[in-house]
């Protein structure tokens, strides 16, 4: 009993030892680095949260700027998180000017996942609040062009986000560029979704999740695209500015409530929805979001519309009239 | 354990969990308890109708199709094509009878765990198609010949790592061991096999598989509503059994076509 478990013990580190230099670690001939290094040198800590951190790194080996994302794995009882197999898979295959690059992925002492990114120096929700949101026309037109060149993209190759919203949408100081970031709650949909738990941050999350619908597809997020397109012309978050006590009311507030006529389905969805009716009159989107000319209004609108069947696709965006000047791509 | 004994405990286990296609929306109890508790909590809601199981297991038999979804691109089929690589374990197998009897086992306990918690066809090709890309990553390797256990092991990682990408619950890895197998590991093994694994497969896992060309398929078919749902149960029936048959065959993502020349035929109305 002994011997054997020392044998599978000795053989299975053995393994270990050597496909920890993986084909990703491993893409220079004659440098393979060892398990525990991925080739940085920390500088400082850029970001905590729940999953762990982000640190501000060089790359040893080139010099440049690199972000590295460490993941703490509390649970031995589940081993890897599903979200880092799901955004590091992902990744790996998503190729796109406005996708943030995943350069390296590593382990360290079975206890962290390591993935290190190309380096950007800020997220879109940090431009907003620190310099100002961008006051040109052009910066907003420039950015949604971005976004919206990413996500169709994304969409082509059947992935959906779930989770679009300033802060995951990040910056390119010098060059203006955009790329989305943090895919962690993304997935390759294969027309069968079920409703997880809540994704997203509320304020970008579309009405078909709030409804707890069980299906929901490509158009959650053209929602979220329309929610980040409205806070930054506005300068704050949309449905922030609506004061409700639930993000759905204030989607009412704002749009109107659905009927069967404007959202067919509607009331098999929510069979409780008789509660908003008659209480609200859409307030309209130009109350809020004014200082948008009319083609980007019209754009807006067609992002934030209640029923996902009708909403516009980001392919479609990107040949809006809103777009027709865009010739600094 | 007799083949036909086997595949009959398959079909019960599927029939009397409703049919789970691959496009099947299934209804989530926990949802609905959450739902009806916030209904619960808010006075002002107090005089409306609750959701009901019947309607709601109505409503779960549709499966809406959004007009973006139809949408078919040229290149889909040719990106699928491109994509794809050939199985490499098969030769290995053949020179190797140790290991491929340790795939075939590992493989069939691979199909009843799926069966046990009704996870998705998907899953099932994902973990097999995990398992037999980290074989032949080993396959020079002296270790596969001395250590079934590792086949074992393999297969508990592959399965865990498949119902991650794609299921919305994953059970903890002592769970996941519900049939009996020779072995029962530790979270720790396997947690370190997850490692190997994702490492060994350059973390690559949504790859092609015979249930990409069906979705592509069933679309260029322009299959709604029933009618695509019984034919992706069918042919999801017909890969399950492919992979349970004989000598538990190496299957080709486009395997999903051959799968399909039959279907349709069946599903004609005559």
């Amino acid at each position: 009993m002994w011997n054997e478990e020392s044998d599978w013990i000795g053989s299975f580190d053995a393994l270990l030892a050597r496909l920890a230099e993986c084909s990703m670690c491993s893409r220079r001939s004659g440098e393979r680095p060892g398990a525990a290094q991925m080739d940085v040198k920390i500088l400082d800590v850029a970001a905590e949260g729940g999953y762990g951190r982000v640190f501000r790194c060089l790359d040893v080996h080139t010099g440049a700027l690199v972000a590295m994302k460490q993941i703490t794995m509390v649970r031995l009882s589940q081993g890897i998180p599903a979200q880092i197999i799901r955004e590091v898979s992902l990744l790996r295959e998503l190729h796109h000017a406005n996708i943030v690059k995943l350069l390296r992925v590593g382990f360290t002492e079975n206890r962290y996942v390591n993935l290190v990114f190309e380096h950007l120096d800020y997220d879109l929700h940090q431009f907003i609040v620190n310099r100002g949101y961008p006051k040109d026309a052009t910066t907003v037109k420039s950015f949604m062009f971005q976004i919206l060149s990413a996500v169709a993209y994304c969409h082509s190759r059947k992935v959906l986000h779930r989770d679009l919203k300033p802060s995951n949408v990040l910056i390119n100081h010098s060059k203006r560029l955009i790329k989305l970031a943090d895919f962690g709650l993304a997935r390759e949909f294969a027309d069968d979704f079920l409703y997880t738990e809540k994704l997203g941050t509320s304020w970008y999350r579309a009405p078909e999740i709030l409804c707890h619908s069980r299906q929901y597809s490509t158009q959650v997020d053209l929602w979220s695209v329309g929610c980040i397109f409205a806070e930054m012309v506005i300068g704050q978050p949309l449905f922030q500015v609506i004061n409700c006590r639930d993000e759905l009311e204030g989607i009412f507030k704002l749009l109107g409530t659905p009927t069967e006529e404007t959202w067919p389905g509607i009331t098999k969805l929510m069979p409780n929805l008789h509660i908003y009716c008659s209480k609200f009159d859409p307030l309209g989107l130009e109350t809020f979001v004014t200082d948008l000319e009319p083609s980007g209004l019209n754009l807006l609108s067609m992002m934030l519309c209640l029923d996902p069947s009708k909403r516009i696709s980001a392919e479609a965006s990107l040949k809006h009239a809103y777009f027709t000047d865009v010739n600094w791509i | 354990m007799p083949l036909d004994h086997h595949l009959f405990l398959e079909e019960i286990k599927m029939a009397h969990r409703y049919p789970k296609p691959l496009l099947d929306t299934l209804y989530c109890l926990k949802d609905h308890i959450h739902w009806e508790e916030e209904q619960v909590e808010d006075d002002e809601y107090s005089s409306s109708t609750t959701t009901t199981i019947t309607n709601t297991n109505t409503d779960t038999s549709s499966v809406v199709f959004l007009e973006h979804d139809l949408f078919w691109d040229r290149e889909e089929l040719s990106s699928l094509l491109a994509k794809e690589h050939q199985n490499q374990l098969s030769n290995t197998l053949q020179k190797n009878l140790v290991l491929a009897s340790s795939r075939q086992e590992a493989v069939e306990w691979i199909l009843k765990v799926n069966a046990h918690y009704s996870f998705s066809t998907l899953t099932a090709v994902l973990a097999v198609n995990y398992l037999d890309r980290f074989l032949f990553s080993f396959r020079f390797q002296n270790d596969s010949n001395n250590n079934p256990w590792l086949t074992q092991l393999a297969a508990v990682a592959c399965l865990s790592l498949a119902a991650k990408v794609e299921e919305t619950h994953v059970p903890l890895f002592v769970d996941l061991q519900v049939e009996e197998s020779k072995y029962l590991f530790e979270a720790k093994a396997v947690n370190r096999m997850e490692i190997l694994v994702l490492s060994a497969l350059g973390w690559q896992m949504n790859p092609v598989t015979p249930l990409s060309f069906l979705d592509y398929i069933t679309r260029k078919l322009g299959l709604k509503g029933y009618l695509c749902l019984e034919f992706l149960r069918r042919c999801e029936t017909v890969l399950l059994s492919v992979f349970a048959g004989e000598g538990g065959r190496m299957l080709q993502a486009d395997d999903g076509g051959c799968v399909w020349v039959p279907m349709r035929r069946e599903n004609d109305p005559s």
